[in-house]
């Protein structure tokens, strides 16, 4: 595979794994250095990429597990995830935060368990199909079903909870 | 949109039992102005969700610079050299027997010149026979 093909194949994703790393690790910064990384990874597994039926959900899964591993790594050496890039953030981000409820929604997110987290990702924001979600986190579809309809009905409730609050 | 179908999807949509077309609609229902007010408090859930789809990475992707063509000729040339020079050696080995004839040239030789050796040798020892005839004459004239 030429570097050219293999980055009409892969770039597309690039946002998307983009924003599921984002989910995961909070900061911009090391969520684009955790694309990168994954892009090598792939640029040097790419003979293998072709025996996957999808090189996207390869792409996903490879860039939870990193994800997974980072946030592993830190907190073995006790550093804390904080929200590093609250100062510099883009514009878009900065309109979305804008608004209290979004804000909200994003803040009950990042409180959920990390496998609620990724499956309300892959499904409320990237739209994938229970089967292909499943696929991506080595599960099936019905505890990816069953854990989604926790992920949101957390959420929801916070939600409710904090809107009901505001009220008052 | 009636709001008794919206409602209807918002609870299928928190047992995780809606499809992704009924969670679309859920999407464009409550991204339009007319959300019912009972509903209002869900709004920034779903638009959240398709804010967030729309961020995009900032970051460059940087690949190493692939050298591969040059190294698959590099590879190809050198085990083609490899293959002819074992070649070369393999049938030089068969066709050359200049060693080998310069080897047997002087085994010849050498043999030659140990015929040579033994027949001088015979020559000496049948001359050498003759040597007790002196003993038979001696003991005749002596006795």
């Amino acid at each position: 595979m030429k570097q050219a093909e293999f980055v009409n194949t892969i770039l597309p994703f690039k946002d998307r794994l983009y924003r599921i790393a984002k989910r995961y690790l909070v900061s911009t910064d090391e969520a684009n250095d955790a694309v990168q990384e994954v892009f090598l990874k792939l640029w040097k597994n790419k003979k293998s990429l072709k025996k996957y039926r999808s090189a996207e959900a390869f792409a996903i899964t490879m860039t939870k597990n990193y994800c997974l591993d980072r946030l592993k790594s830190k907190q073995a050496s006790n550093l804390k995830i904080v929200h590093s890039n609250y100062q510099n953030r883009d514009n878009l981000e900065a309109k979305i935060e804008a608004d209290d409820g979004v804000a909200l929604v994003f803040k009950i997110m990042d409180s959920l368990p990390e496998q609620q987290k990724i499956i309300l990702q892959l499904r409320d924001v990237e739209q994938f199909e229970f089967a292909e979600i499943a696929k991506m986190i080595d599960s099936n579809e019905t505890a990816v079903r069953v854990a989604l309809s926790r992920a949101r009905k957390k959420v929801r409730d916070q939600m409710v909870k904090q809107y009901n609050y505001g009220i008052q | 949109m009636e709001y008794n179908k919206i409602k209807g999807l918002l609870d299928s949509y928190f047992e995780g039992n809606t499809t992704l077309a009924e969670e679309q609609l859920l999407r464009d229902y409550f991204k339009s102005s007319n959300v019912d007010l009972s509903l209002v408090q869900f709004a920034p859930l779903f638009n959240g969700m398709s804010q967030a789809a729309q961020e995009v990475s900032s970051g460059m992707i940087v690949l190493p610079n692939e050298q591969k063509p040059n190294r698959w000729w590099i590879g190809i040339a050198a085990m083609l050299t490899i293959a002819v020079g074992v070649a070369g050696f393999m049938f030089s080995n068969i066709g050359l027997s200049q060693e080998e004839e310069q080897a047997l040239a002087s085994l010849k030789e050498s043999k030659k010149a140990m015929m040579m050796l033994s027949q001088n040798l015979n020559k000496g020892t049948q001359t050498l026979s003759l040597a007790h005839q002196f003993e038979t004459t001696k003991n005749k004239v002596i006795k």
